[in-house]
């Protein structure tokens, strides 16, 4: 159990004195910020046109959740592609680079350990990148204003539940980045087939609708984004969490059989 | 010079004497296949506690593969390795709590400061915070690490890279040390302390040390391992070699058994 914290502690201090988990926080603050800004705008010309129109219904229906919080979310998740194969790139493929691996291929640690470990250190990297996301519902909630007296302006359960969805599509691409940093000797190709196999993943769920059958259905099941709407609709699918938790277990374990392969424990 | 490291050879050779009863290092054949390019090919050896051992071959002889192979960094494709009564291929997590290891290459992360990069090299020993402490302290001291001590890894000379490997290496105080050239890139003055610290930690710990500087092996060494394109090609005491070859030095042995 040293061993264990003792990877978390050092691969953070690694994250966190290097610059890119610092530059992935930027980009991840000025992309969702732009999002928000243009969703508020969005908002805000329904406002508009709801008064000019003088709907009542149309007017009852606007609210910040479902015109700014639930969009926006959806488009941070696209982040995810850029940021996290950056995340994962230096994981394995460096200290093979540098082969300060042959520490950990020799010290008493075994391959479940060492990968989990430094699992546990990128997750805690995506936990702050998506903690951050909290000031826009925060910034809504405390200059908002609702008609309904006594009610939350905007609907708390359905944010932190697209958040977790967040962290939680976060935590399975680091799983599949870590495990592709863990087959090569180069971060740049790492970041690269990461960023590819992610893409894909993506798009899966684009031209899931053009595939007939069962086909498309695994297609649709496959790719993060369709099991992420979910959660930013506010509902929490047992389904769901089973296919980003049991997807993030699979890529782990393979990376530990990647590992153990490259040793003898 | 030359008297210091015959007191210590001798010294180290009485204490080996008094607990030679089991082998701590026990290897036979041992071989190692990359796809159809043989690197080591049925290399057998055993090692006595407290032995120091010169561990020579030209580049490319399969010394560093035969180490690696020791410390269960890589398989073997055959053979059996044993250190302290454990199958290096069966129970791997307890010879790598005994060994002590230094690559070619000191493993060392360039973002962490000397301080820290000792630190995690405890914990992945599974040394507890008390144990963590006086163990780095040991380190520092024996490898002269306190000018450096809260430099980043990366800002550090190769010199001193060098020897963070080495007391990360000696962290816990592993029974058995493998260091595969401890000296490379260090100036002579370090040079000579590194084998002074060799020479004091050779009663008590077994060394295996490869090395290109053939002085070094007579100077710090009992006894000679060479290999050539991955077989054995001797194994015996410098004591022995003295004996049956008169006053040949080592350089001279090893030009006419490897060299040409």
């Amino acid at each position: 159990m040293t061993a264990f914290w003792g990877i978390i502690e050092k691969e953070l201090k690694v994250a966190f004195t290097t610059p890119v988990a610092y530059i992935v926080f930027l980009m991840f603050s000025v992309v969702s910020g732009g999002f928000f800004l243009l969703y508020l705008q969005g908002y805000e010309l329904a406002v508009q046109r709801a008064r000019h129109f003088d709907d009542d219904q149309l007017y009852a229906q606007l609210n910040f959740t479902d015109l700014i919080l639930t969009p926006m979310f959806a488009g941070v998740l696209f982040i995810l592609l850029i940021a996290v194969p950056l995340l994962t790139m230096r994981s394995f493929a460096e200290e093979r680079q540098q082969r300060s691996i042959e520490l950990l291929l020799t010290s008493p640690v075994t391959s479940a350990q060492v990968v989990l470990a430094k699992f546990v250190a990128l997750l805690v990297v995506v936990g702050c990148i998506t903690a951050q996301l909290i000031v826009y519902p925060a910034t809504l909630n405390h200059f908002g204003t609702t008609s309904m007296a006594g009610a939350s302006v905007i609907d708390w359960s359905t944010t932190l539940l697209s958040m977790m969805g967040v962290f939680l599509a976060g935590g399975l691409c680091a799983s599949i980045g870590m495990c592709i940093s863990s087959l090569t000797n180069s971060q740049i190709q790492a970041a690269i087939s990461t960023f590819g196999v992610l893409v894909l993943l993506w798009s899966l769920n684009g031209i899931s609708g053009q595939i007939p059958g069962w086909l498309g259905d695994v297609a649709r099941f496959l790719s993060p984004p369709a099991h992420f709407t979910n959660f930013n609709r506010g509902l929490l699918d047992l389904g769901d969490m089973v296919y980003f938790v049991g997807g993030t277990g699979f890529f782990l374990f393979f990376a530990s059989r990647v590992f153990e392969g490259q040793r003898w424990a | 010079m030359s008297d210091s490291a015959a007191s210590s050879a001798s010294a180290s050779s009485a204490s080996s004497s008094a607990s030679s009863d089991a082998p701590l290092v026990e290897v036979s054949g041992l071989t190692k296949y990359y796809r159809s390019f043989c690197a080591v090919q049925d290399v057998s050896f055993s090692l006595k506690r407290g032995e120091v051992v010169g561990f020579l071959g030209p580049n490319g002889a399969g010394k560093s593969t035969t180490m690696r192979m020791l410390t269960g960094a890589i398989p073997a494709t055959s053979g059996k390795a044993r250190v302290a009564g454990f199958d290096v291929f069966e129970q791997p997590i307890e010879v790598k709590k005994r060994i002590g290891y230094l690559p070619e290459i000191p493993p060392v992360y360039p973002d962490l400061t000397v301080a820290d990069q000792l630190k995690y090299g405890c914990s992945l020993k599974g040394l507890s915070k008390q144990q963590a402490k006086d163990a780095i302290e040991k380190s520092v001291e024996r490898c002269q690490l306190q000018p450096v001590f809260h430099r980043l890894v990366g800002q550090c000379s190769k010199g001193f890279r060098q020897r963070v490997g080495l007391g990360q290496a000696l962290l816990g105080d592993p029974e058995v040390l493998i260091l595969d050239e401890p000296t490379v890139g260090l100036d002579p003055t370090q040079i000579q302390e590194v084998r002074a610290l060799i020479q004091d930690l050779s009663g008590s710990h077994t060394i295996i040390l490869s090395t290109h500087i053939l002085q070094e092996v007579s100077m710090v060494c009992e006894r000679v391992i060479m290999i050539r394109f991955g077989e054995l090609v001797l194994d015996d005491t410098l004591d022995n070699l003295a004996a049956q070859e008169g006053d040949k030095s080592v350089e001279q042995i090893f030009l006419e058994r490897v060299g040409a």
